[in-house]
């Protein structure tokens, strides 16, 4: 994909992709997707997330425990929330819903960031996070919320339904009708 | 406590399995089946390494391996699909 290509192009052509080559991805390019996270939005600009870059054997550790990874991803992002960090500086509602948000938020412009690179993604929800926490050593503060697969797609699915702008939206103060 | 080299077989199984039931308590219904789908196609790859497994045990593998997305796109072809299934088995009973 060339530079140019704008923001809705790239929106409309991430897919969820559950089918990896072998192909690793460069850390350099990794960390232009943790940098698309670094810019994201933040409540109260906290930025109380975390991200754990796994790959190797830990992600076939975690893939045992991890019931909605049904592909082969070389490399896994497990995005924390530091709840210690959320609560200090955001009270309960950072900790119990901000940080969620911003790590969705910051998620999702790395799906962005990986699509304009050819890279694919896939949000995971279905994954211990108990288990997470064992394998990958994480102190008490790091609580997993999201798990994101990375690397080359195999196979791009085509994009599934979409419910329409009319039962998504309600406009208010329009006249225009 | 065991090594990694003596990991006993369907150790893998159990952790997808036991981690399963854990998060189907919270999860959407339907990802129960979905679960249930994964687990036969990973009990028929461990009869495959022990050479357990035959032709009928493959094609239902293939036929779950290419059906089991179609619950994230069309739920009503998911279920038709579980159907067939289900009726694939029944029957192979009455072969039996």
């Amino acid at each position: 994909m060339g530079k140019n290509k704008n923001v809705m192009e790239v929106i409309k052509k991430r897919r969820s992709i559950r089918d990896f080559t072998d192909q690793d991805i460069p850390k350099q390019d990794i960390k232009k997707l943790i940098e698309a996270a670094r810019w994201a939005p933040s409540g109260s600009n906290i930025q109380a997330w975390r991200i754990y870059v796994v790959r190797g054997e830990k992600v076939e550790s975690i893939k045992k425990f991890s019931p909605g990874i049904l592909s082969n991803p070389p490399i896994i992002f497990v995005m924390c929330a530091d709840i210690e960090e959320a609560e200090d500086k955001g009270g309960k509602l950072s900790k119990e819903l901000l940080t969620k948000l911003d790590i969705a938020i910051a998620a999702q412009n790395i799906c962005l960031q990986a699509t304009s690179m050819d890279i694919g993604t896939c949000y995971i929800a279905s994954f211990n996070k108990e288990a997470t926490k064992e394998i990958l050593g994480m102190p008490d503060n790091h609580q997993p919320e999201l798990v994101l697969t990375v690397g080359k797609p195999e196979k791009t699915p085509d994009p599934p339904k979409r419910k329409n702008l009319d039962e998504l939206t309600r406009w208010v103060g329009w006249n225009d009708e | 406590m065991m090594s990694k080299n003596e990991k006993p077989v369907f150790f893998d199984l159990f952790c997808y399995v036991s981690s399963s039931a854990r998060g189907l308590v919270e999860e959407p219904k339907l990802y129960g089946p979905l679960r249930l789908l994964e687990t036969m196609e990973r009990i028929i790859e461990e009869l495959e390494k022990e050479d357990r497994s035959n032709e009928f045990y493959k094609e239902i593998k293939d036929k779950i391996e290419e059906n089991k997305y179609t619950l994230m796109e069309d739920e009503e072809k998911f279920v038709g699909f579980l159907d067939e299934l289900v009726k694939m088995l029944a029957e192979k009973e009455n072969e039996l």
